[in-house]
């Protein structure tokens, strides 16, 4: 705001105040008197300080909004003007200074109406003053009531009394409802305000709440009673007079604090506290002061302790104190400091110096603050030797290690007592004493037993701490290494055992880079113990040579393949190579290979190749194998029928052998998982569960006869035993082992019925015997008595016919004799005992009524084979006789002494076409010589003849029948 | 009157040594029969007073026969059994058999032919 500016805003504030004087001095001097002399002052105030306001504060509102108080103010004197326009305009315009200063008062001290209600209150206010007393001019004769001598009402358009007065009072009511409204939202604030603020706030709020106060009480006195209400609106002005003075005052009061500058200087050379001094001059005794510090980057407070940033918010704002053009510090102050830069730039420049040094200070607090936390929260052990030996000064770290629950033990004591166990001090002493005066750095491994009896092992690095030439301390780094030495020894302990156990154990493990080369460290090979002794390699022999080389060439480059794949990653499957020996023999060895990790290298990955020397075992299984095909084919062979059957006699799978299969007719795939119950006569069944279940719990069954069936239902006689065998997975299973005796059976039932004939025919020939003698010879015999008594009777009397009767009966014996002798020799020959067969054989030709030829051995056989031959012959014969129709016949009997037989053939050169089971006859023959284990058969095709032909063997004992 | 005789035996030559012996001791044989068949034929035709039966005939056995021929009414004749086996060799077959008594053949007489007659 320009100077020119300023003194025009005075001069129009001069001219309506010179007017206002003239207008009163014209007018009627009676009514004239404190009250208008001190509303004159009131408002000679509001244009004086809202000028100096102005000039101060050109971005506030506050100096205008006072101008127009000030310049309102003055349109009041109108109302005593003897002008009945002047007046009438006076009373209208009178009040309208009310509007700018509502304003005033709700906008300090910003100028501004933050506020919605604020605003409302302004423009209710405006409406108020500009409006209500226009309202009571219109209406009202005599609008300043009890003033006989005031001029007409200009303005009165319709007079009406009570309206005016109703108008009147509603404008009281608003006015008072205003004011009152006003005088509390400003006690509001006041309350609501900082220390500064209040200073600020309360000469100007105080006076205008009493003046707002006194506003009311006027109006509501008024209406009481008019000396009243004049008393208290004289009260009321005077007190909205001193606004502007209570403004002034503040003014006043902030160009005074300037010389605060001078208290602060002496305050800090008395010596008291810079912040306090500062606090004290700038009336903000919530300042504090921040300090750059240039190493963190950062502000920090006065011990160097770094601060929240922005150090400033809303309501705390920082002042940058600047020294030799470098930041050094901030005075965080209340926000409505910045009101009065000015005090804070001079109090600032004043303390500039001292704020300097306490940045310094403050950075120096803040280094130190920093060692020392570094120093006792690092892990290493820190210490302070003097040349004597003693320890001066130690670290956190120092005192934890040493076990020492008071670090004042550990303060003045010599080292060794601290860091070196008993038995070494001496030794320690001496070399610290070797190492003066010098004491060059060094660096040492120490291990000792701290308070705790915890063994630590320190790693020492130490240095002197050299002033003016001479050592005045040796300042002493550790590193608590135990930790790391455990896991060092543990590892190695790992390593040795790993080694060990790898050289230690049956399988053989060679180590390979990854291209498939054998590693070879320090003389040794990537191999073991068992891969030098199963292969005879040494560790020259394969070092650094590739793996597949050792192997038969034909294996080879599976072997590389495996190798390269477990390289990367993928580990091969069990593979078996033949394995070269070192003297030339191929070993059988199943082997793998994995990737594992380089423990000297990270980036680097080896193979293990891990494997087992089969070639024993391969041979086992192979022998094993033909062990098994060996039986499984004897089983296959054999005629037994073999069953293999579960506890439950389900048949295995596989479980039957080919005589199985053929007898029954099964083939295997039918069998497995059948029951072997379902192959026996329902019968049998039971028995068979039983000798199976009691196979399977160890106890083998004897031999018993079952039937078993065919799928067609046909019978099979079966020997059979059950065995239990070892089954697999600890099941138990049941050996049945059977022979077929169907044909045994059939044979046995052969000689049985062979031996029922025998005796038959044994039976048969007695009875003919009993029946020949009865109805032959015994007959004769009986006539021969009946004769003989016949001719004893006749005799005396008849002796010719006696005679007769004995001459026939005499006859009659002779037959009877006949008879009797060919009867004898039908039972048996007695020629053929006494003479052999050959003599036998020729009466039985005699006999026979057509030529015979016969061809007889010359010596004798067994009794039994000549009798056989003799009933063969005889029989033969006798149907030749009988039925061939032959002309001849020939018999042949022969010994083969080589085949142990006698042959005996009958052959005749009649018709043929005999029946050889036809006839009881020849069927007899058959069991007799069935009877000599001999065979008998007739060939005897129709038309050409029959032979009948008995093999007999001689070589066997006769069974006895 | 004497006794009229009918013997049945399939050997001629007993039954020739059995018609003299009967005949010589008063009998008269007034028929032969050589089997069962012939035996009830002629004892139906002829009414013997005696039949001298053999037991082993060779179509039926003298048991048989006998039984037959004692069903005739009042013609039937005494029957009695000869054959040349033991009477104990019968058992009780001769006892059931209705005839009057049995005669080993080679004890045969007029006389013990008579002492069975009733």
């Amino acid at each position: 705001m320009s100077r020119a500016s300023l003194v025009l805003l005075a001069a129009v504030g001069a001219f309506l105040y010179a007017g206002a004087v003239a207008v009163i001095l014209t007018g009627d001097a009676e009514a004239a008197g404190p009250l208008l002399l001190v509303a004159i002052f009131a408002g000679i105030c509001f244009v004086v300080t809202g000028v100096i306001a102005t000039a101060r504060r050109p971005e506030n509102r506050t100096g205008p909004l006072m101008l127009a108080v000030g310049y309102l103010w003055s349109l009041g004197a109108l109302q005593e003007s003897d002008s009945s326009l002047w007046f009438t305009l006076g009373i209208v315009l009178g009040q309208l200074a009310f509007g700018p200063f509502a304003h005033l008062l709700l906008s300090f001290p910003t100028g501004f109406l933050e506020r919605r209600s604020d605003r409302l209150l302004v423009i209710a206010t405006w409406l108020l003053v500009s409006l209500g007393p226009l309202a009571i001019v219109l209406v009202t004769p005599e609008p300043v009531s009890g003033c006989d001598d005031c001029p007409e009402n200009a303005f009165l358009v319709w007079e009406n009394e009570s309206l005016g007065s109703a108008i009147e009072l509603v404008f009281a009511a608003l006015a008072i409802a205003i004011a009152a409204t006003a005088a509390v939202v400003l006690a509001r604030r006041y309350r609501a305000a900082s220390p500064p603020q209040r200073r600020v706030l309360a000469p100007v709020v105080g006076t205008s709440v009493v003046a707002l106060l006194l506003l009311v009480v006027a109006n509501v006195a008024d209406s009481v009673s008019e000396s009243g209400g004049v008393v208290f609106g004289l009260l009321a002005i005077l007190a909205i007079g001193l606004i502007p003075v209570a403004f002034l005052l503040g003014l006043l009061r902030t160009r005074l604090a300037r010389g605060a500058v001078a208290n602060v200087v002496v305050a800090i050379g008395r010596g008291t506290p810079l912040r306090d001094a500062l606090a004290d001059a700038l009336g903000d005794p919530s300042l504090s002061l921040a300090y750059w510090s240039e190493r963190q980057g950062s502000w920090v407070d006065d011990d160097g302790r770094p601060l929240a940033d922005p150090i400033a918010d809303g309501r705390r704002q920082a002042a940058f104190v600047e020294h030799e053009g470098n930041r050094v510090a901030a005075l965080i102050h209340d926000a409505s400091l910045a009101d009065q830069p000015g005090l804070i730039e001079g109090v600032s420049a004043a303390v500039s110096l001292q704020l300097h040094g306490e940045h310094v200070r403050a950075e120096l607090r803040s280094q130190l603050n920093l060692l020392d936390t570094a120093v006792n929260t690092a892990p290493s052990l820190l210490s302070v030797v003097d040349p004597e030996g003693r320890i001066r000064n130690f670290n956190r770290a120092v005192e934890l290690a040493t076990g020492l629950d008071d670090p004042e033990q550990i303060r003045g004591e010599y080292f060794w007592n601290v860091f070196i166990d008993p038995s070494e001090r001496e030794d320690m002493r001496a070399r610290f004493g070797a190492a003066a005066p010098e004491f060059a750095p060094a660096v040492y491994e120490n291990l000792f037993t701290n308070a705790r009896g915890e063994q630590l092992v320190i790693q020492w690095s130490s240095a002197p701490l050299v002033e003016d030439g001479r050592v005045v301390a040796i300042v002493a780094g550790g590193l608590d290494v135990t930790e790391r030495k455990r896991r060092e020894e543990e590892l190695q302990r790992e390593r040795d055992s790993t080694d060990t156990l790898v050289q230690t154990i049956p399988t053989l493990i060679v180590v390979t880079d990854d291209s498939g080369v054998i590693l070879l460290h320090e003389g040794r090979a990537g191999v073991n113990r068992a891969f030098r002794d199963t292969l005879g390699w040494t560790d020259e022999d394969v070092g650094r040579r590739p793996v597949a080389e050792l192997v038969a060439p034909e294996d080879a480059a599976a072997m590389r393949e495996a190798v390269r794949s477990a390289g990367a990653g993928r580990s091969s499957h069990e593979l078996e190579s033949r394995w070269r020996h070192a003297d030339g023999r191929l070993l059988l060895i199943a082997w793998s290979a994995t990737r594992i990790p380089d423990p000297s290298d990270a980036h680097r990955t080896l193979v293990l190749l891990s494997g087992t020397d089969v070639t024993d075992r391969k041979r086992r299984e192979q022998e094993l194998q033909w062990e098994r095909d060996f039986a499984n084919t004897l089983a296959e062979i054999v005629p037994s029928l073999l069953v293999v059957v579960e506890e439950d006699a389900t048949i295995t799978h596989d479980g039957v052998n080919r005589a199985f299969e053929d007898t029954l007719g099964l083939p295997e795939p039918r069998t497995a998982g059948m029951s072997f119950l379902d192959l026996l006569d329902p019968e049998d069944e039971y028995l068979a569960r039983m000798a199976i279940g009691s196979a399977a719990n160890g106890v083998p069954a004897s031999e018993r006869e079952s039937r078993w069936r065919r799928p067609n239902g046909e019978p099979v006689f079966v020997a059979w035993t059950a065995t239990p065998i070892p089954g697999l997975r600890g099941k138990p299973l049941v050996l049945i082992s059977g022979v077929d005796v169907t044909m045994r059976r059939r044979q046995e039932e052969e000689i049985r019925a062979s031996r029922a004939r025998i005796v038959q025919a044994a039976d048969d020939a007695r009875r003919r015997l009993e029946r020949n003698l009865h109805d032959g010879a015994q007959q004769r015999l009986v006539s021969l008595s009946l004769s003989l008594r016949l001719a004893e009777a006749k005799l005396p009397s008849d002796p010719e016919q006696a005679a007769a009767i004995l001459l026939a009966a005499r006859e009659e014996l002779t037959h009877a004799l006949d008879e009797l002798r060919e009867l004898a020799r039908g039972i048996h020959p007695a020629v053929l005992t006494e003479r052999g067969l050959a003599a036998a054989l020729e009466g039985v030709v005699a006999r026979t009524p057509l030529p015979v030829e016969l061809e007889l051995p010359e010596h004798r056989l067994s009794g039994p084979v000549e009798a056989a031959a003799y009933y063969v012959v005889s029989e033969a014969l006798t149907n030749v006789a009988k039925y061939a129709g032959a002309s001849s016949a020939h018999v042949r009997v022969r010994q083969d002494d080589e085949l142990g037989l006698v042959t005996v053939d009958v052959i005749d050169d009649g018709s043929g076409g005999a029946d050889p089971r036809g006839g009881s006859g020849l069927r007899g023959l058959a069991d007799r010589i069935a009877a000599l284990d001999g065979t008998l058969d007739v060939d005897s095709p129709p038309g050409e003849g029959t032979r009948v032909r008995a093999t007999i063997p001689v070589r066997h004992a006769v069974p006895s029948l | 009157m004497p006794p009229t005789v009918l013997i049945v035996d399939d050997h001629p030559s007993f039954r020739a040594s059995a018609r003299a012996i009967l005949e010589a001791e008063g009998f008269v044989v007034i028929g032969e029969a050589i089997d069962g068949a012939g035996a009830i034929l002629a004892a139906g035709e002829l009414h013997p007073d005696v039949l001298l039966l053999d037991v082993q005939l060779p179509d039926m056995t003298g048991f048989d026969v006998c039984e037959a021929v004692c069903r005739m009414n009042g013609t039937a004749p005494a029957v009695v059994l000869v054959s040349s086996r033991e009477a104990a060799d019968y058992g009780d077959l001769i006892d059931g058999s209705g005839a009057c008594g049995f005669v080993a053949k080679h004890e045969l007489s007029g006389e013990a032919v008579a002492a069975l007659l009733p």
